[in-house]
């Protein structure tokens, strides 16, 4: 074996660990651990089941929302409109419910919903070449503006009681909710890992019209990520509503920053190509975590935004940094 | 050249009959006749506009024809998309790579065609060993299919993108400028490569602008001229000289230097500078109406050292002197208030506004002098435009049009405009004609040596080394982030420079006649 040889079958064993060093998922996990163990000292109600599924229970909907949303990301767009579809779900379902709809048709429907404004975001994206950034934030007008004309702004209120199982039941002391969201996040992780279809993703948002010579249908695979994420967004209203027992119109507002701010801390990038769904559920949890301890802390809700905005600059500013140092 | 034109007599496994391309009104694309036998490589050449890349366009699937047919193994095919020509066969490696640096080297080898196993997810283990042997197949083995492409030099990139064109085992395989972004040792690396394909029965069809590259790989040469085939010849019966008359249409005239008076002045020079990495200790000094070149191979650092120049990117250490004045904070806005400018390599990203008209174009640089009180004075712009198109044989309906429109040649007029107009005295360009017409290519050396006769001071810095030695008064040659020597034009041939650039005495790659 020559030196050159040896030199590149050393670098090959050394790959993995440099890989697995250099990911973001092991540079979040280490924080989130850092966050609980500080914590656990600060506060004695921190570390409890009681207050981690508090946590969980209220990271579901951002967890859910966020796996369409890395997929998004991956593939070169975004959507601002998953707030907006959130509190449209929920009311539509609600009022589907009063009109006589049973809850499973109910569901159904309002899930297809999603789909319907996923299937438009994507279409106006690809087939007319608007501006991610532009279209959804028109649909993001037009689903909220829609669900405050159905509502006239009021919640929609005495659902049928048995509606309230997908929010408040538990299997084997877990919350539904909980379980449905770490179903979503291990599928959506593998998924965008491993499947043909997913991948394809990175390849468009790394490099869009390679990707189309290659021989990828782009814009199916572009629809099919705003549909994902619609739904997602539109499953995430259906059980908010279940756990609240009312739609509300204005629920979810400045959610689609939340999502996105969750992602890119997990790894995503604006710019496309990059991004896990496991980086950004951690990110999720990052933020919800650091939510928590600074209401533990008696720090006001609106110091709470504050402390994430500088979260986010400092995450992707630092990450920036080490990218540029790195090449 | 390869020894025996035995395939002649073999059916062919591509046959294109009349197809032609219109756009709009405009015919780009007319009765083209071509075919492609087994185990042959076919060169396709042409100005640029000739219709090379809408032919590689239309077989690749990327464009569908207006008219004509195409057959292959003498069946009919009608390609809607990429994918269709793939599957029918015929592999495509686009001049612009297209590879996902993030991504492992076998994922780029097989995007959206990766082995499945039997949950349907992508079995990694068998797509590496697929990924290796192709590796292999084309001398890569020392590569770890699971690096990342972001790790990998360029010409092992553009190698990638053979791999994944051949990786659908096709019969039939495209290469558009296959050796634009290689060294002469890497572009013989993938002559051999070809070669070995073509042994195995593989047809090329290889589009190129490097004359030597296309005499050295191919078996017949076709020659486009706008839009139309001018005739087909076989290699070993014809020479550059021919092929360059037939390209062009006419006798081309080189312009040859005419020797211009260099002052001893000094208008720009450096003294030990260092960026780490890429450059150490450079010393240079050019005079007032002096022509030199920069060249090197690639990754040698030339066009990291004109970027320094021009106040481009920075350096670690070392002083530059503009007119013997050392300036201490040496950037791109005190270069411009020096009177420096700088042409950059990729006039498309960095030198021009693709969507702006060609008058905005040319003021971008001088805002300042056709504004009054502030705002912008419109009928001054349009008359400094109108003044370029015609000083620099722009072809162009009018100075509004949108620059993303014209020809290679005369968006680089626009740039070479943009930045006359600031008067320079010292003028950096990055490769000047890269990607031009032999036309254009002459009008714009006859502007330089014009403008040198004035006294401005130009750098040249290219690795088209016919270019640099019918311009240039002195060269400078770049090896491994230093200068390895200076020549004087005169007197040097191609192969000098090429064995003082690599450090070899003679080098491997064999020069044709450019006569």
């Amino acid at each position: 074996m020559t030196t050159l040889e040896k030199k590149i079958k050393l670098t090959h064993e050394n790959t993995w660990i440099k890989n697995l060093i250099k990911t973001r998922e092991l540079t979040l996990l280490l924080l989130i651990i850092g966050i609980v163990v500080v914590m656990s000292q600060l506060s004695p109600y921190f570390f409890s089941m009681s207050n981690f599924r508090a946590v969980a229970i209220g990271l579901a909907p951002t967890a859910i929302i966020v796996v369409g949303m890395t997929v998004l990301l991956v593939s070169g767009g975004f959507d601002l409109s998953v707030g907006a579809v959130l509190a449209l779900s929920g009311t539509v379902a609600g009022m589907l419910m009063l009109n006589g709809f049973s809850i499973g048709s109910a569901v159904i429907l309002t899930l297809l919903m999603g789909a319907f404004v996923g299937f438009i975001n994507g279409t106006i994206v690809t087939k007319l070449g608007v501006n991610p950034l532009i279209a959804t934030l028109g649909t993001l007008s037009l689903a909220r503006g829609a669900g405050l004309v159905l509502t006239e702004g009021f919640s929609v209120t005495g659902l049928p009681k048995s509606f309230s199982y997908i929010g408040s039941e538990t299997l084997f002391g877990i919350p539904l909710v909980v379980i449905v969201m770490l179903a979503i996040v291990i599928i959506g992780d593998l998924a965008l890992r491993h499947t043909r279809f997913f991948r394809q993703n990175y390849y468009i948002g790394s490099n869009e019209n390679a990707a189309r010579l290659s021989g990828i249908s782009v814009h199916k695979v572009r629809i099919f990520a705003y549909v994902l994420t619609s739904c997602l967004a539109a499953l995430a209203g259906i059980i908010l509503a279940s756990r609240l027992m009312a739609g509300t119109p204005t629920a979810g507002n400045a959610l689609e920053l939340q999502v996105l701010a969750a992602a890119v801390i997990g790894g995503a990038s604006l710019s496309g190509g990059e991004g896990t769904v496991l980086g950004a559920f951690l990110g999720v949890i990052f933020v919800a975590l650091i939510n928590n301890a600074m209401t533990m802390l008696d720090v006001s809700i609106y110091w709470q935004m504050v402390v994430t905005g500088c979260v986010l600059i400092m995450a992707v500013s630092l990450d920036q940094y080490l990218r540029r140092k790195r090449s | 050249m390869k020894a025996q034109p035995v395939i002649n007599e073999s059916t062919p496994l591509l046959k294109v009959k009349g197809v032609g391309k219109i756009y709009g009104s405009t015919r780009v694309l007319g009765n083209i006749d071509f075919d492609l036998k087994p185990g042959e490589v076919h060169a396709l050449v042409g100005e640029n506009g000739a219709g090379k890349s809408t032919l590689l366009n239309i077989l690749s699937g990327v464009v569908k024809p207006d008219d004509g047919s195409i057959h292959i193994n003498d069946l009919p095919v009608h390609f809607n998309n990429p994918s269709d020509a793939q599957q029918g066969g015929v592999g495509t490696v686009f001049q612009e790579l297209s590879l996902i640096p993030t991504l492992s080297i076998a994922e780029n080898i097989f995007p959206n065609r990766a082995p499945l196993n039997r949950f349907n997810l992508i079995d990694w283990s068998k797509l590496e060993v697929k990924a290796s042997e192709l590796l292999k197949l084309l001398d890569l083995e020392h590569l770890n299919p699971n690096e990342l492409v972001s790790r990998l030099p360029g010409s092992t990139a553009q190698l990638i993108e053979i791999a994944k064109a051949i990786s659908l085992d096709n019969q039939i395989l495209l290469l558009d400028e296959p050796t634009s972004a290689l060294t002469p040792k890497e572009a013989d690396a993938l002559h051999s490569v070809i070669t070995k394909l073509t042994d195995k029965g593989i047809a090329v069809v290889y589009i190129s602008h490097h004359m030597h590259d296309v005499l050295n790989v191919s078996d017949r040469i076709t020659v486009l001229r706008d839009g139309k085939k001018i005739k087909t010849f076989l290699t070993t019966e014809t020479s550059a000289s021919e092929i360059v008359y037939n390209m062009v249409g006419r006798v081309v005239d080189t312009a040859t230097k005419s020797k211009s008076k260099v002052s001893r002045v000094q208008a720009i020079g450096v003294e030990s500078l260092n960026k780490k990495g890429n450059l150490h200790d450079i010393n240079l000094s050019v005079n007032q109406g002096e022509i030199v070149a920069i060249t090197g191979l690639v990754g040698s650092g030339c066009h990291e050292l004109g970027r320094c120049l021009a106040g481009a990117d920075k350096f670690d250490s070392g002083k530059i002197f503009v007119k013997q004045q050392e300036v201490a904070n040496h950037n791109i806005i005190t270069a411009k208030q020096n009177r420096v400018a700088f042409l950059p390599e990729d006039r498309k990203t960095e030198g021009l506004f693709l969507d702006k008209s060609i008058c905005e174009n040319i003021i971008a640089t001088v805002l300042q002098s056709h504004s009054q009180f502030g705002c912008l004075d419109h009928n001054k712009r349009d008359i400094t435009a109108k003044n370029y198109i015609q000083s620099l044989n722009i072809k162009t309906d009018d100075e509004q049009k949108i620059v993303r429109k014209l020809s290679g040649g005369n968006q680089q007029k626009v740039l070479l405009a943009k930045w006359l107009e600031t008067n320079p005295e010292v003028l950096i360009i990055s490769e000047p004609t890269k990607g031009i017409d032999i036309g254009a290519k002459f009008e714009i050396h006859a502007v330089l040596q014009e403008l040198a006769s004035k006294g401005v001071a130009i750098i040249i810095i290219s690795s088209d080394l016919p270019e640099v030695l019918n311009v240039c008064d002195r060269l400078l040659v770049m090896k491994d982030g230093s200068i390895a020597g200076e020549l004087m034009t005169k007197g040097t041939t191609e192969e000098d420079i090429l064995a003082m650039a690599s450090g070899f005495e003679s080098t491997s790659r064999n020069i044709t006649n450019q006569d």
